[in-house]
């Protein structure tokens, strides 16, 4: 900003550093400990419950995860769509890219055998049965149908822990598809692929980062065109890797279950969660005497409509799914919504997420007064995020045990554990940087942008 | 804008009517050929001013004559351009439009319309199970209440639209004048309405000059 | 100024800096008054043909009935829905390019979208049409709306197909209405231009008395905003019911949960293709180069570029996951019916029937627009031009291959079959074509192409902050970017 001296709106240095005695100088520490007690709490519970905590601990891990990756997601869509209205907005977000090498760590205990085991039945499966059976098309297609049907009926008891799963009688159904699988679904093969999505996401999330914090000291407009040049990749790289390992942690707890829109879902979840989180953080500064008018409501407005948008496109994509699983009928898709209506408490979830997640921030969002009242914009955002745990916890948890509801206090110890490191991590980062990138060309005509 | 139905012509001045140069005053409509309507003398018109004309060179230059003409008080005028200029709302002192509220409750109609159709003809007049699916399944229903609501959204946007604009309007007095041919081209022009209270012969005219505008004119119209 | 362009970020001017108002105006208006080049005639006179073709055909087709047409038992729906999807798809990109673009406040639009909104109500015309004949009797096509009839039956509205009638008829309404919103302005322009009675009249009449007042510009622009802001769900849900039509069955390579994005995307990807035809002719016809620049053409094969992977995307999901979910018809669709290539004891062979759709769709949609990834190729007319056409073979051969693929070998091989287009299936498909270009060709020498009013509003001297140091413009819309030279 030095360089536009002519400018009365500018923000002086002082507002774009967080100051040693501002509380989002220490809000790392807040995070640290929520980490702390979290990790004491989930140790405990693994003791205590050693099938409840993968289960927790992917449902947390996933639902910051998504948060990382969206942010990786918002930084490379403005660079492709050339973008000056959120260059101001656009440094949160790659604070929150930078700490995605945090969950590389993280995901160790969800990797570690005992709890792969618990988490999919594939794992079993595949370590007795790697020998093929004779491949008759037909004949596993009519156990493919009767597979599901038994496990649909199965739902009605509480199933055995996985340990077990050798003796349950969903688990022989499933068996000859699960050879199918094996090809795909097995351990070594998974692992090798979750070593290449982290690889993949920490070199675009830190190149993303640095490139801009090196543009801070530079000013070297080439960065900017250089990162221009090379969005699309990005973009490529990060929608095929979200969407396998969505598939291969997410959608596999279900082996015989699937959806070709799952990767496009769970990206739409993680845009929206994004959007409202640079939006509440922003807002969250702003409310300390930070930012001054680098980020001013029109900035946060455009934040908003995009939020918004992203939120239809999640109902959208999630209706689709639903509807044509739905409406089709067949057995071996609808025992998703199976076990998220026709079970106890799950009905209650998945209302709860439609209305939650859709009915009520539409109407609330919709008016442009709302978008701008900030207070308001605040809350809207704020309850996206809540939504967005729910969402998470919809996707994982009825795999618990199927056909019924649970919520354990480890959930939320879980959330604490994984979410303070993280927090704890983007935080800290965000001392040491500006707020903004003020090394970026457009940055300017940010500082001025007015909605029409 | 309100007292407009009280000085209009006796007829719309139709828009396929020619238009010779015959100076500012129109004549009555005619479906003579232009050559006949030239005969200005033989009709007994009583005119009176309608409104000043004042033509400007750029978007810029207009927006900030806009802004003095706000700060004069004046309520019956208007900025005329050939594309909406970015800032002439708070240059004119313009509040927010309303189009919203209209669109919004037409797609409630719509949503709500959608529903109770489908659930009462294939629920209630003639109930039919397709498919397994019970009458008033909602997943089926939604692609169609989305429909209804769109369409019924477009249509309050649209309608809505002309009706706050009251178009379609084709005998407004600035078409009197052969200048405002340019509005829809590259002129931008300012109006200020004989209607206002504010409106004086003289002092708005010197108001209007002190703006530095292109070109002034006083567009008269006939008395009804 | 801050708001010029910067050139180290492969910033530019969208427009020549010196456009004048009166210049645009010039330009745009001047094609519906000059005489019509020669050019505009040879088209007009072979659409025509075509178009007369159609109507033949039509009326063959109609008191032959559907026999006429090459479906058979298995394949039921062969290139009637073919057209029908392919048509409709095309419609899509015109929406995109002036509502989702408008939104994403994407300036450059302006230059196309009144082109490609033409193209959009014209292309929705033909897709209509072939449901309403495929029923094979027309004259009953009122059964399709709620509207009471001597059989005392409703609709049944848990069918995709009445999804469909309502989504595609919506569809059409509000996107004429759009359309005709976007015209009112230009229309005005028109009627001031008029040198003739008859000219000002129509002109003027459709015009709606417009004059350019901001207090109308004002409800204008937020009618605009708001149309904008339906069109791009409507855009989204008139191809996701479309896909409904296939998806909600429960045929193997028909029922998949990605079908409703990945016909949007694929819509929007042809749809662009043939805007980017119909430029490329109508630009040199009309020598319009300096109001469609390179850097428009360089963004839309971007577009065409993004939007080809999108679909790329979607078929290897459809693909993995045929495989992946262990369900062997599904499978077998994919492997046997599209891929075709069999790895047996006869070693490789191309067993499938369709192989040769399934392999031309492959080439056209998904290596044809990677190639824009090289500048070179993006800014050369003759290959955007080649790929543009590629792009629509590509894409009809997407809805076909879904089709026939799937329906022609079932569930009991007995039934197995196989599907050839009889000489009236071609003369009702070449036939829309020359249906949609005799409007289309009318459309350019009647109204103004190019949405006159909208260009002149992100000249940089629309903007009323122009040119003054220190005070700051709201909008600096006038750049566009494109990537770094290379």
């Amino acid at each position: 900003m030095s360089t536009a001296h002519n400018d009365k709106k500018g923000p002086d240095e002082a507002v774009l550093r967080i100051p040693s005695g501002n509380i989002w100088a220490h809000a790392w520490k807040i995070a640290a400990v929520c980490a702390a007690i979290g990790f004491v709490l989930v140790g405990m519970g693994w003791s205590l419950d050693p099938h409840r905590f993968p289960f927790s601990w992917l449902f947390a891990f996933v639902t910051f995860l998504t948060v990382g990756l969206g942010a990786i997601f918002f930084v490379a869509i403005q660079f492709l769509t050339v973008a000056h209205w959120s260059v101001t907005v656009r440094r949160t977000a790659e604070f929150f890219a930078a700490g995605v090498p945090v969950f590389a760590i993280l995901f160790i205990p969800l990797a570690l055998p005992a709890n792969v085991e618990t988490l999919y039945e594939w794992y079993s499966h595949g370590a007795d049965h790697a020998a093929p059976a004779a491949h008759d098309e037909h004949a596993s297609g009519e156990s493919l149908i009767g597979a599901s049907v038994a496990q649909a009926q199965a739902a009605q008891e509480p199933q055995a822990p996985a340990a077990e799963a050798h003796d349950d009688p969903q688990h022989a159904l499933h068996g000859s598809l699960l050879e199918k699988k094996h090809g795909y679904l097995n351990y070594g093969f998974w692992l090798g692929r979750a070593a290449v999505y982290f690889a993949v996401w920490i070199l675009l999330a830190l190149w993303l980062f640095r490139s801009s914090i090196e543009q801070d000291k530079s000013k070297d407009k080439r960065i900017t065109a250089r990162l221009q040049k090379w969005s699309p990749g990005v973009l490529a790289l990060f929608a095929l890797t979200l969407t396998f390992a969505m598939f291969d942690w997410m959608m596999s707890l279900e082996p015989t279950w699937y959806s070709t829109i799952y990767g496009v879902y769970v990206f739409a979840g993680a845009a929206v969660t994004i959007h409202a989180l640079v939006t509440v953080v922003t807002l969250g500064l702003k409310s300390r005497g930070l930012l001054g008018d680098a980020v001013n409501v029109e900035h946060l407005h455009d934040l908003g409509k995009m939020t918004f948008g992203y939120m239809v496109f999640w109902a959208y994509i999630g209706f689709s799914q639903m509807m044509l699983q739905w409406y089709a009928n067949i057995p071996e898709e609808i025992v998703y919504y199976h076990y998220r209506w026709h079970a106890e408490g799950w009905r209650g979830v998945s209302i709860f997420l439609v209305v939650g997640n859709f009915v009520i921030p539409f109407i609330f969002l919709i008016s442009r007064n709302v978008k701008r009242r900030l207070a308001l914009l605040g809350i809207g955002c704020g309850w996206l995020l809540v939504m967005h745990v729910v969402d998470i916890f919809w996707f994982v948890m009825p795999n618990v045990q199927r056909g019924h509801f649970s919520v354990h206090w480890m959930d939320l110890a879980a959330l604490l554990a994984i979410g303070g490191i993280y927090f704890a991590v983007v935080l800290f980062g965000m001392r040491r940087h500006p707020l903004i990138p003020v090394g970026d060309p457009r940055l300017e005509r940010s500082l001025h942008f007015q909605n029409p | 804008m309100a007292s407009d139905q009280t000085k209009k012509p006796d007829e719309g001045a139709e828009p396929g009517s020619p238009r010779p140069d015959y100076g500012p005053v129109a004549l009555p409509p005619s479906k003579r050929e232009p050559s006949e309507a030239l005969h200005v003398e033989e009709w007994e018109v009583e005119k009176r001013p309608a409104l000043y004309l004042a033509e400007f060179e750029s978007a810029r230059d207009v927006l900030h004559a806009a802004e003095k003409v706000r700060d004069e008080g004046f309520e019956h005028w208007d900025v005329h351009t050939p594309f909406p200029v970015h800032g002439m709302d708070k240059a004119m002192g313009l509040g927010q439009s309303h189009l919203g509220w209209i669109c919004f409750f037409m797609g409630l109609i719509g949503c709500v319309g959608g529903y109770v159709m489908m659930y009462w003809m294939n629920g209630v007049d003639y109930p039919i199970i397709i498919g397994g699916k019970p009458p008033e399944s909602i997943p089926s229903m939604i692609p169609i209440m989305f429909e209804c609501t769109i369409l019924l959204t477009g249509f309050g946007a649209v309608f809505g639209m002309l009706g706050l604009n009251k178009l379609p309007r084709h005998h407004h007095p600035v078409f009197y004048s052969r200048r405002f041919e340019r509005c829809s081209d590259d002129a931008f022009f300012i109006t200020i309405e004989a209607a206002d209270p504010k409106f004086e012969l003289e002092e708005t005219k010197k108001l209007l000059k002190s703006l530095q505008p292109k070109h002034i004119e006083l567009v008269e119209e006939e008395v009804p | 100024m801050s708001h010029d362009p910067i050139a180290e970020i492969g910033e530019t001017h969208l427009l020549p800096p010196d456009t004048t108002f009166h210049h645009v105006t010039e330009s745009v208006s001047r094609v519906t008054e000059n005489k019509a080049p020669r050019g505009w005639w040879i088209l007009f006179l072979l659409s025509l043909a075509l178009a007369g073709c159609l109507l033949a055909s039509l009326t063959y087709l109609v008191t032959a009935g559907v026999g006429a047409w090459g479906n058979n038992n298995p394949v039921m729906w062969a290139w009637d829905i073919t057209n029908f999807v392919w048509w409709i798809g095309i419609g899509h990109a015109g929406t995109l390019i002036s509502a989702i673009l408008f939104l994403f406040r994407q300036k450059w639009r302006t230059s196309i979208n009144r082109f490609a909104e033409a193209m959009t109500i014209f292309a929705v015309m033909c897709a209509g049409l072939f449901p309403g004949i495929h029923t094979g009797r027309p004259w009953f096509d009122y059964y399709m709306f709620p509207i009471p009839n001597q059989m005392a039956l409703w609709p049944n509205f848990k069918s995709p197909l009445m999804w469909d009638v309502f989504a595609v008829s919506t569809y059409f309404t509000i996107s004429l209405l759009f359309w005709y919103v976007g015209l009112i302005p230009d229309l005005a322009t028109l009627r001031d231009r008029s040198k003739t009675a008859k000219r000002r009249a129509i002109y003027g009449a459709f015009a709606l008395g417009w004059r350019g007042s901001n207090r109308h510009w004002r409800n204008y622009e937020r009618a605009y905003l708001i149309l904008a802001a339906i069109s791009t769900p409507l855009v989204l849900s008139v191809h996701s019911v479309v896909s409904f039509d296939f998806a909600t069955s429960v045929l193997p390579g028909w029922h998949t949960t990605i079908f409703p994005p990945y016909f949007v995307a694929g819509a929007v990807f042809s749809g662009f293709a043939l805007v980017m035809t119909l430029l490329l002719i109508a630009r040199t016809v009309f020598q319009m180069q300096d109001i469609v620049t390179m850097k428009h053409l360089e963004l839309m094969n971007k577009f065409m570029l993004a939007t080809g992977s999108l679909v790329g995307y979607a078929y290897a999901m459809e693909f993995f996951i045929a495989w992946y979910s262990g369900n062997p018809y599904e499978w077998h669709v994919f492997r046997s019916n599209r891929l075709a290539i069999t790895v047996g004891e006869g070693g490789v062979s191309m067993a499938g029937s369709y192989w040769w759709a399934y392999w031309a769709m492959i080439f056209c949609n998904v290596l044809v627009p990677q190639t824009f990834w090289f500048k070179k190729l993006r800014t050369s007319i003759p290959w955007m031009f080649a790929a543009s056409i590629l792009i629509n073979i590509g894409m009809w051969f997407e809805r076909f291959v879904i089709i026939a693929t799937s329906l022609h070998r079932d569930f009991l091989p007995s039934s197995w079959g196989y599907f050839s287009p009889t000489i009236i299936d071609i003369t009702l498909y070449i036939g829309t074509i020359g249906l949609f270009g005799t409007l289309f060709l009318l459309f350019i020498r009647w109204l103004p192409m190019i949405a006159i009013a909208e260009v002149k509003g992100v000249l940089p001297h629309a903007d009323p902050h122009h040119g003054t140091p220190g005070d700051h413009a709201p909008l600096d819309a006038y750049v566009a970017a494109e990537s770094p030279a290379e």
